[in-house]
């Protein structure tokens, strides 16, 4: 099922931008701006991106829970690079 | 002024989805490598106890709080280079948003002093984000 989505008012040099676009990936306009739309589509809006932040604010990580989590993950490579050089 | 567009690190990722506390990235859209994808999962395994509901609902708000995952092995040879210039114990995955920060030229924010100053003089723009 798909419907049809007009747009009045793009600005010329937006026209012009997207037709660039669409060329450069080789597919027409219209199939260019769908994936656009759909890739939009698929995405959070800013604001809906703010009211999750506020949602999730209660049960997220605590920032020093992350940082020492971060830090150890960050410097995992001390240890494989100790057991590599002993195995060679 | 805030750029519009950067790439996130781990931490600002997990920020900016809302999953950690603290400051988010002031961009109005933010890029990351997939390679930090596996990061993510590998967080929420330790963060949800391996319990694969709320992993996958993580996740997914993860996934449509990003613009694009750029693919890894596209910018290969720049990440070649930052593990080669990086202290010899730095992950390479989680330095994957520095080479893409090189790759497209884009401002890179991270939550990691190291990542910034592995990033330094070679993006233009490094935001350290503060607790």
């Amino acid at each position: 099922m798909s419907s049809t989505l007009n747009v009045r008012n793009v600005e010329d040099r937006t026209m012009a931008r997207l037709a660039e676009q669409a060329v450069a990936e080789g597919v027409t306009l219209s199939e260019w701006v769908r994936q656009l739309l759909d890739r939009a589509a698929s995405l959070l809006s800013p604001s809906e991106l703010a009211a999750r932040r506020v949602e999730l604010a209660a049960t997220a990580a605590t920032t020093d829970e992350f940082e020492a989590y971060y830090a150890a993950r960050l410097h995992r490579g001390r240890d494989a690079r100790r057991s590599t050089r002993r195995a060679g | 002024m805030a750029s519009l567009l950067a790439v996130a690190d781990l931490g600002a990722l997990l920020r900016w989805s809302g999953l950690v506390r603290g400051p988010a990235p002031q961009s109005t859209a933010i890029v990351c490598p997939d390679a930090l994808v596996a990061e993510v999962i590998e967080y929420l395994r330790v963060r949800h106890d391996d319990r694969v509901g709320p992993m996958l609902s993580d996740l997914a708000g993860v996934e449509m709080a990003v613009e694009r995952f750029y693919p890894s092995g596209d910018m290969s040879a720049t990440l070649t280079d930052v593990a080669a210039r990086a202290p010899t114990d730095l992950d390479v995955t989680l330095c994957s948003p520095v080479a893409l920060a090189i790759k497209l030229g884009l401002p890179l924010v991270t939550t990691s002093n190291e990542l910034a100053a592995l990033a330094h003089a070679h993006v233009a723009e490094v935001t350290i984000l503060g607790r």
